[in-house]
């Protein structure tokens, strides 16, 4: 359908108002000549009379889209802005405020953070317009994209006027940097589009809008026609030669779209727009592109407005489109200021040729206007001068198809601490991943996991909904990479990763309403699906709210939300096509209507991304049969309201197999684990908290304790065994609650594996350590003024799974539930949970810390327990599998028991033994004798054993734990007990023959520990005794005891009724 | 496949694999560069000039030979023929 332009507006550098810049273009200016252009003396422009919303305190793109839109409306004639939107190319680009807000929450302006969708819906609620508003991001052909679906807009009758453009306002230095890692930025400061000498681009700034309405309306109410769109091309490179480099491929197909839909030939085009930025490669493929398009003309005389401005980035094609409809309005063809020699291909030689100078452009005046950018965005529109002979026909509605779901994936926690990258079939290298905006991770991982699900077509379109990261500038600001950083960071990039990944030809772009940026994405593919624009549609959306920016603006403006992280996304594809395909019908898209059916009120915790969380569970509701009809219905804050519903399939239209069936075929999994936000503090950091100054990492208002002798702290390396702290919901200094998330990865290097190549079993619970930061974090040495340190008392130990093993990510979950003071004894009580890809492996319940002075370490009266306490044994034991003679062993036969020479300690005539469970590695044998071994020994004659390490000062525990406060952990103490079960299973023979097994601990039970003395480099011996409780043989032997450890005679340490068994690995 | 190509290939695989982060073992002779890995052509030349330096006798990176390597994409192929030009010198 035909859609005129009817207004104008903007404000770019050297202009704020259309008439401005096109008296700058034929005057040939070049504002960007040798230095960055700038918006100046803008707010001598503006004038707030009127306004709905103070606008005095935001940034100052806003002001200017405000300023533009209200430009174009006053062109257009346009009163009543009730049926009025706007769909705003965007970058979701940090802007200069928003990375002040994430410098200093506390007092930067919260709703800077919302800044991609608050780009029109913030003007929207300042002009009071009653139409659809939103942003769009594809990159620098985004202000195109936008006036495509600003015409759809029009086309389905939604609204009367629409506002179209772009806008860069983002921060000039983080362009700087951005563009700087792709090697874009022209070193000279020279923007010179098709010049033989071109060596890139120079960003500009500015906005440049439309307003467009249906051209049967505009010619009902008399509105001057400053220009007649006849077509709009959109189309993404693909797979093409990757996210950075354009492809002629796909720029021809966007190019070729647009005429197919105008019904035009390219040849009667008689001026051409060019996205010409100045870069070698953009303009050389430009160019090709325009010689295969373009071969049937026989003039095409072409140009590029960044010779004039620089590149507006998100703005640059509604720039170029303003410039094409002053050169409509005068009839002249204005010319591109470049000096010297520009490109064979366009020097005039063969039939293109850029326009040098001004001269007149005879009617009929058709133009077209290209626009690309990176992630594989191209877009191209065809318009017309108006001819008021023509006749128009409204084209009534059009007849859309019914749109099915055929797949569904989504990803959600609170937080999410990691996401899980398949690598096989991966497009993308691993390393470049890891540069990568978390969020951009999450959508390409969920993304995949929905493609797999069903069958694409090439002409698939990507939609997601999503705002941008306040972390942006951090993984922008690092001190290697190249390319791969930048396109690492680039919000569209989301989109652009998909198309590449999965080859997809369709429109690729991020949209953004806030809180209804699902919502968006999911109308935008479900329309294109409708009209059969394209084969299919992915629709997502993804955001990772449980980011401390993200709360810290939600918390300034009142909202009390329980922050999520979500990644949602749906398939679409006609009813037809999806029958055609053998694909499961889910669900089927209702019409628009009011809500029916049950009706789910999405919420915001996981902000841009709930809306469609909650429509992808719907569709699981809707196949379980639960409900007939289902409405989401998502309240922004700041938008109005908006709702989707969708209907289960009937019988009729898909074959109901159980989605089982539909699942891909299991293979064995490659997963690569990134971090779903970033370290809170990283392992460096964690290093300067154990012997640096506190201060340094946790910030001012732990100067007080700088200079403390005794704190509260985490081990130094070696001992050290977290890798990052993901994240701490706590606040500082206040000793109230809260919770810490820690990671510890576990790599074939780590110095504490055990000879099966896993995590020492109370290894796992010491890499909790965590809990101690936490409490200093909480202000426990700000309360204790620095006499006192840090020590466990017990706890219960459950494991739930196997320890972790060489390749795993073990995240730690810990929560502060108590600080307790009994007369002169200061506890820390918390508990926390250790999960291996989202799988529990081990809980640390009750666990209790104390804070002791140095004479209450050392008036220690130790624990109360003694053997008389011991619980008879519920059954005899079973008779050993083999017997040694031997009551006692010496160092030489424990070492050589730890090297797999048991013959040696168990006596000759021992069995050979065939690859059994192993120990541990010799060097972390954690004692050197077992005076007694005794298996009808103990209080009930069950069995007992005796071992004891001689403690030397240089023992690899006390290296670190803690600096300058040497002390044994209580979970190696478990460790060392463990190690002599493993020691007396093997001295009733169970490890014999039993090859691919290791020891593992009894899951499912809780092991109470208790801790009342120390072991220091001053202690001489450490004995470990077991009295036996159960011992069973069989397939999996379990040994079941009572352990308690002196520390140089002090009973010190105690755990009820541990489990070891052996396992099959 | 000769023990040489053997050799050229394992060490063509650890480089692909240290410069991309895939696994080695996922890394196959029959994949391509750019369609199943992602590399894109600065990488490639990244990796190329990495191999120079662990593959004694080939010819310079702006040499024609090697020009011509860059071009190729799947991996059996950049191996067989990195192969023939170091074992030619």
């Amino acid at each position: 359908m035909d859609i005129a332009v009817v207004g104008r507006g903007c404000v770019l550098p050297g202009a704020h108002s259309p008439a401005e810049l096109w008296e700058l273009i034929c005057r040939g200016d070049t504002v960007s000549r040798g230095r960055r252009p700038t918006v100046t003396a803008f707010e001598e422009s503006y004038d707030p009379e009127g306004l709905r919303v103070d606008l005095s305190d935001v940034a100052p793109h806003i002001r200017w889209i405000v300023h533009a839109a209200r430009t174009a409306l006053l062109e257009a004639r346009v009163d009543d802005t009730g049926r009025t939107g706007l769909i705003l190319g965007h970058l979701s680009l940090p802007s200069s405020a928003l990375l002040a807000f994430g410098r200093s929450p506390s007092t930067g302006n919260a709703r800077d953070r919302f800044h991609t969708g608050t780009a029109a819906l913030l003007p929207a609620e300042a002009l009071g317009l009653g139409g659809r508003c939103f942003t769009v991001d594809a990159a620098c052909a985004a202000a195109l994209y936008s006036v495509k679906f600003a015409c759809d807009e029009l086309a389905t009758g939604a609204a009367e006027v629409m506002l179209a453009g772009g806008c860069n306002g983002s921060d000039p230095a983080f362009l700087g940097q951005f563009f700087g890692r792709v090697e874009a930025l022209s070193p000279q400061q020279l923007s010179r589009p098709f010049h033989r000498e071109a060596d890139g681009l120079v960003p500009s700034e500015g906005v440049a809008l439309v307003a467009l309405t249906r051209l049967t309306d505009a010619r009902m109410k008399g509105q001057r026609v400053l220009g007649v769109i006849r077509g709009v091309g959109l189309s993404n490179d693909g797979r093409g030669k990757g996210l950075v480099s354009p492809d002629p491929r796909g720029q021809v197909r966007a190019m070729r779209q647009a005429y197919s839909r105008a019904g035009v030939e390219s040849a009667t085009v008689s001026l051409l727009e060019c996205h010409a930025t100045g870069t070698a490669v953009g303009d050389a493929v430009e160019t090709a592109s325009i010689a295969e398009v373009f071969a049937e003309s026989s003039d095409l005389p072409i140009g590029s407005v960044k010779a004039n401005l620089g590149h507006t980035l998100n703005a640059a094609g509604a720039v170029g489109l303003l410039k094409v409809l002053g050169a409509i309005e005068a009839g002249i063809r204005p010319p591109t200021p470049v000096s010297g020699d520009v490109l064979d291909a366009v020097s005039g030689q063969s039939t293109v040729r850029v326009v040098r100078a001004l001269e007149s452009w005879p009617a009929p005046r058709r133009a077209a206007v290209s626009a690309f950018g990176f992630g594989g965005c191209n877009a191209h529109i065809v318009l017309d001068e108006d001819d008021p002979d023509r006749i128009v026909q409204d084209p009534g509605s059009i007849a859309a198809a019914r749109v099915a779901i055929v797949a569904v994936a989504t990803n959600s926690g609170r937080p999410l601490i990691d996401v899980g990258v398949e690598l096989r079939g991966l497009r993308f290298p691993p390393n470049d991943m890891r540069r990568c905006l978390p969020q951009g991770v999450l959508a390409l991982q969920t993304a995949r996991e929905a493609a797999a699900r069903t069958v694409l077509p090439h002409e698939t379109m990507v939609v997601l909904g999503l705002g941008c990261d306040p972390r942006m500038a951090s993984l922008l600001d690092v001190p290697d990479g190249g390319p791969e950083v930048t396109l690492g960071v680039m919000p569209n990039m989301v989109a652009g990763r998909i198309s590449s990944q999965l080859d997809l030809w369709g429109p690729s772009i991020v949209v953004s309403q806030e809180e209804a940026s699902g919502h968006i994405a999911l109308d935008l593919a479900v329309r294109a699906v409708a009209n059969g624009e394209v084969g299919a549609a992915i629709a997502g959306a993804v955001d990772l709210s449980c980011d401390p920016i993200h709360e810290a603006a939600l918390a300034a403006l009142g909202r009390d939300i329980q922050t999520a992280d979500a990644a949602a996304f749906v398939i679409l594809k006609t009813v037809d096509s999806a029958r055609r395909d053998g694909d499961r019908v889910l669900a089927v898209i209702a019409g628009a209507a009011e809500p029916t059916g049950h009706i789910v009120r999405a919420g915001s915790a996981s902000h841009a991304a709930q809306g469609l969380l909650e429509v992808a569970e719907a569709v699981g509701r809707l196949d379980r049969g639960e409900y007939e009809r289902i409405t989401v219905v998502t309240e922004p804050i700041t938008a109005p309201s908006c709702s989707v519903t969708v209907v289960r399939a009937e019988m009729d239209i898909g074959v109901r197999q159980p989605l089982s069936e539909f699942e891909p075929p299991i293979t064995e999994k490659r997963i690569m684990n990134i971090p779903a936000h970033p370290a809170v503090f990283d392992r460096a950091q964690l290093e300067h908290l154990a012997t640096g100054r506190i201060s340094e990492v946790f910030g001012p208002a732990f100067a007080a304790q700088d200079g403390f002798a005794r704190q509260t702290k985490m081990p130094a390396p070696p001992m050290l065994l977290v890798d990052r702290v993901t994240r701490l919901d706590a606040e500082p200094a206040t000793m109230g609650l809260g919770a810490v998330w820690s990671q510890t990865d576990v790599g074939p290097d780590s110095w504490y594996l055990d000879a099966d190549q896993r995590v020492p079993a109370c290894l796992m619970v010491e890499a909790g350590q965590a809990s101690a930061l936490l409490a200093s974090w909480l202000g426990v040495d700000l309360r204790h003024q620095g006499d006192r340190v840090y020590r466990l008392l017990g706890g219960e130990i459950e494991f739930h799974g196997p320890t972790a093993a060489v390749g795993d990510t073990i995240t730690y979950e810990i929560h502060a539930d108590k600080h307790a003071v009994f007369g002169d004894m200061r506890l820390f009580l918390f508990h926390f949970r250790a999960s291996v890809a989202g799988e529990p492996r081990v809980s640390f319940w009750s666990a209790q810390a104390g804070f002791f002075t140095e004479e209450q370490l050392a008036g220690s009266q130790g624990l109360r327990w003694d053997p008389s306490q011991l619980r008879p044994p519920t059954a005899a034991p079973d008779s050993p599998q083999a017997k040694t003679e031997l009551r006692a062993f010496g160092s030489d036969q424990v070492r050589a028991f730890a090297e797999g020479r048991e013959a040696d300690c168990f006596g000759p005539s021992w069995p050979v033994r065939q690859d059994g469970p192993r120990i541990t590695r010799p060097e972390h044998l954690l004692f050197g004798s077992v005076p007694e071994f005794d298996p009808e020994g103990g209080p009930h004659g069950s069995g007992y054993l005796r071992a004891r390490l001689d403690i030397a000062p240089e023992s690899w525990f006390f290296d670190g734990h803690f600096a300058g406060d040497p002390c044994m952990p209580a979970t190696v103490i478990c460790q060392g007990s463990l190690q002599a079960m493993a020691f007396y299973l093997a001295a009733l023979g169970y490890t014999i023959d039993r090859p691919g097994t290791r020891f593992e601990v009894a899951t499912g039970h809780r092991f109470p520990m208790v801790c009342r003395g120390q072991v220091t480099p001053s202690t001489r011996a450490l004995d470990y005794e077991l009295f036996i409780t159960g011992c069973r043989g069989g397939a999996e032997p379990e040994l079941e005891c009572d352990v308690l450890c002196s520390s140089d005679g002090l009973r010190s340490f105690h755990v009820q009724g541990l489990r070891l068994r052996i396992v099959r690995d | 496949m000769t023990s040489t190509d053997r050799t050229t290939f394992a060490i063509l695989r650890d480089i692909i694999a240290s410069k991309t982060g895939y696994l080695t073992d996922m890394i196959e002779e029959g994949m391509d560069l750019e369609v199943d890995l992602g590399v894109d052509s600065i990488r490639k030349v990244e990796i190329l000039s990495e191999v120079r330096k662990r593959l004694p006798g080939l010819p310079p990176g702006d040499s024609p030979e090697m020009t011509e390597v860059l071009k190729m994409s799947v991996i059996s192929e950049i191996s067989g023929r990195l192969g023939e030009l170091a074992g030619s010198r």
